[in-house]
């Protein structure tokens, strides 16, 4: 074996030692067993950016559900990659979900698909408790 | 000479790289976070053994998502969106180049450590690899391993591709 194989090999055996080191993942997806506190917590951490973006847009999570257009696609699809509805608190979630999935029904009428269906009640029941959440500090 | 001391240079960095990696999985991967992008669903390796290569694809439906975010906010946002929910899932995986058995490793806190740097150093990189993407209905790849050197670009892949999903 010559001198760079020997190194090649420590390299490898190196990286192949460090992959078991890490924790298991957990965490990411079931949250049957999430006490309310840490669900919030959770929720939080992921409309970090939703939140700021919509403060930046002057906007509400109200006035998200149905912004008309590029921004109003945009600002759905942040919510569609952060998936808060998972960890938010159940009555969140009709506001948060109706978001994620708004984006796609977006997408389909960007390419001709049927017009998305305006927010029902209850779920523009959930964004204003959820504006009120995080007007009051619930997020910090 | 010349080939000996390229190899010699390209093993340097690849060491560096993987004591840091292991540094940083042995010190930081306890660490409570919440994992959004799950492996399978929205990130994935895409191995091209021929070319020695490794990639991390962000699958199509993730892809677009985030060209969405970039059409409407701009590509600060994306960074941003990427940074925020695109930690990428951890595995190793090994294949043979030339002979050699490469193994990459995704440790989790490892890409964290440096993908800050990966995602925020290169607006145009990411832009126009995210366009391209998209035009091509590709996965958006962030290649970290090239003829088995370790290297870091922007890309688009189509082999390995999935359509992924969003959380």
């Amino acid at each position: 074996m010559r001198g760079w194989q020997r190194c090649a090999a420590g390299v490898l055996a190196l990286i192949v030692g460090a992959g078991p080191m890490g924790c298991s993942r957990g965490g990411g997806g079931g949250d049957g067993d999430v006490g309310a506190t840490e669900r919030t917590a959770r929720m939080c951490q992921l409309l970090d950016l939703p939140r700021e973006t919509l403060d930046e847009e002057d906007l509400t999570v109200e006035d998200a559900l149905d912004v008309p257009g590029k921004e109003g696609v945009g600002i759905r699809a942040l919510f569609a990659l952060l998936g808060a509805d998972d960890v938010s608190p159940t009555r969140f979630r009709p506001a948060l979900r109706y978001l994620a999935r708004r984006w796609e029904s977006d997408k389909r009428a960007e390419a001709g698909g049927p017009q998305p269906i305006a927010p029902s009640d209850a779920v523009v029941g959930s964004a204003r408790e959820l504006d009120e959440f995080l007007a009051g500090g619930g997020c910090g | 000479m010349k080939t000996e001391r390229r190899r010699a240079r390209w093993l340097a960095l690849a060491l560096t790289l993987s004591v840091a990696f292991g540094a940083t999985t042995s010190l930081t991967a306890c660490t409570p976070r919440t994992w959004t992008w799950k492996a399978g669903k929205t990130h994935g390796a895409i191995v091209e053994v021929t070319a020695g290569r490794a990639s991390l694809g962000v699958y199509r439906v993730p892809r677009d998502a985030l060209h969405s975010v970039y059409r409407s906010l701009g590509i600060r946002k994306t960074q941003d969106a990427i940074w925020a929910v695109g930690r990428p899932p951890s595995f190793t995986k090994t294949f043979t180049y030339r002979g050699r058995s490469i193994t990459i490793s995704f440790g989790t806190a490892a890409l964290r450590n440096k993908a800050h740097s990966l995602i925020y150093d290169d607006p145009a990189d990411l832009r126009g690899a995210l366009l391209d993407a998209q035009a091509n209905h590709d996965c958006l790849a962030l290649t970290l391993l090239s003829y088995g050197k370790p290297t870091s670009n922007w890309t688009h892949k189509q082999t390995g591709c999935q359509m992924g999903s969003l959380p």
